[in-house]
């Protein structure tokens, strides 16, 4: 983004998806939408750069060389790096998605997304990343809680799009 | 079998001749030598000709149960290669589903920058309504290139059915509200008679899929608006669910050869569609029949044995 020195970016974004293209795009979209964003091929080089920098979201795809997604976002947790994570997936199985859930991921996205469905969820993702700051007000925690609701509603409902 | 020597017709007016002897199987030395005078002596007798033809009818009995014994040797034969054919076969298939599956997946990845530069380009050419037809007609050709991808992965992707109680009703109502914009724009009028309280033991998420791409390729045929009638019967052999509708109705070519893989009759069609649904109702141990109807249009019914499907609710 051109101005992106004078604005304040809307948050750090660390893309990590082995097809080239695909990455460049994610980039291109959200860098123009105001993020900052670092792209990387694969696991292996992304959690050395989690454990040394401060990223807001990690969008990883599910199926990337060495270290496949799931045990990626399993590390992140282990290692209780402070980052939303997303999966983006080119075969979406239910199997799959319940995995990514239960191993604490905020989303899916079933490819090929659209610019939209891209930007609406990396900013949900950001703004819980920052209601889990601590020492938050009861009014921030109530948020909380019903954005999880509406979270939990709209996973159930895209859950279902991608089995049919 | 092997031991019967052919058996040559005995002259009855004119007497055994010795250079076309009598034989049969293992007496055919000792009968031929022996015989001989004796035979000549009762060849004038009418019970030598009652012998002689029933002999002869015996031998043509013999000969045609042999015949179909052979039939049946060469049947068994052919069927016993097919069944060892049949495994190389799945073999080739699963490697064909593996590469599908591979090719989905790459096309996946490469239509991931395709729709978010066109999505974005999309939203910047807000105001150019001329550029905005064009890419309306790009977007089309993405979207019938993601659906074979995603065609294509549903038939490769072979699982066993998840057996769930649920209301049939529920789900059929769920698929109708899905495509209710389609439904309206092009003036498809639906009518469901399906019972609200019939539970039905299946896999949803498949069976919901089966009922989708029925009712999306009822859709297809109705280009002009029309009516779409979906009905359940509840039969002795089973559970039949009816998706008919007002269109033109199958050719004698169509009705052969719609299940098939990759036969499509539409200009941008897989040809998968039908072949999914069929692959669904036989993972449930059903069927799936195309017909026509009597007042015009086409029906296809999806048949769940009644064992299986409409078992004790969950």
């Amino acid at each position: 983004m051109k101005n992106s020195d004078k604005i304040k970016p809307l948050g750090r974004i660390l893309v990590v998806d082995d097809h080239a293209a695909a990455r460049e795009s994610i980039a291109y979209v959200l860098s123009h939408a105001g993020y900052d964003v670092l792209c990387l091929a694969s696991a292996v080089e992304a959690l050395p750069r989690l454990q040394e920098e401060s990223f807001d979201v990690v969008i990883t795809d599910l199926q990337i060389p060495g270290m496949d997604g799931l045990e990626f976002i399993q590390q992140i947790q282990l290692g209780r790096l402070r980052v939303e994570m997303l999966m983006v997936t080119a075969h979406a199985t239910i199997a799959s998605a319940i995995a990514a859930m239960r191993y604490g991921a905020f989303d899916y996205l079933e490819k090929p997304f659209d610019v939209n469905q891209l930007e609406a969820l990396v900013a949900r993702a950001v703004e819980r990343g920052k209601l889990r700051e601590p020492e938050q007000p009861r009014a921030t925690k109530l948020k909380q809680h019903s954005e999880h609701i509406e979270i939990t509603k709209d996973l159930g409902q895209r859950t279902l799009q991608i089995l049919a | 079998m092997n031991d019967i020597i052919p058996i040559y017709r005995l002259p009855i007016s004119e007497g055994p001749d010795p250079e076309s002897p009598v034989v049969v199987a293992n007496h055919a030395d000792e009968g031929t030598a022996a015989d001989n005078g004796e035979l000549s002596d009762l060849v004038q007798g009418s019970s030598l000709e009652a012998v002689l033809t029933a002999w002869n009818d015996a031998t043509v009995r013999l000969q045609q149960t042999h015949e179909v014994l052979q039939a049946e040797v060469r049947r068994l034969t052919d069927e016993l290669e097919e069944k060892n054919r049949e495994p190389a076969q799945q073999n080739r298939l699963a490697d064909l589903g593996r590469m599908a599956s591979h090719v989905a997946y790459e096309v996946r990845n490469s239509l991931v920058p395709v729709n978010l530069y066109m999505s974005l380009l999309n939203r910047r050419l807000s105001e150019d309504s001329d550029s905005r037809e064009i890419l309306a007609k790009v977007e089309t050709g993405f979207n019938a290139l993601n659906t074979t991808v995603n065609d294509l992965l549903s038939f490769t992707s072979h699982r066993e059915p998840q057996w769930h109680s649920f209301l049939i009703r529920r789900l059929v109502d769920e698929v109708c509200e899905s495509i209710g914009p389609q439904l309206d724009a092009q003036s498809i009028r639906v009518m469901t008679d399906v019972a609200p309280t019939t539970q039905v033991s299946a896999d949803r998420e498949m069976l919901r899929r089966a009922v989708l791409n029925l009712m999306l390729n009822a859709i297809d045929v109705m280009p002009d608006g029309g009516e779409l009638v979906i009905t359940s019967f509840e039969s002795p052999s089973g559970f039949d669910l009816e998706i008919a509708d007002s269109g033109p109705g199958l050719q004698r070519e169509q009705l052969l050869r719609i299940f098939d893989p990759f036969y499509t009759t539409k200009p941008a069609g897989t040809g998968l569609g039908l072949a999914i649904v069929h692959r669904i109702a036989e993972a449930h141990g059903g069927r799936v029949i195309a017909s026509n109807c009597p007042e015009g249009g086409a029906a296809f019914t999806i048949q769940l044995p009644r064992g299986r499907a409409l078992g004790v609710a969950a």
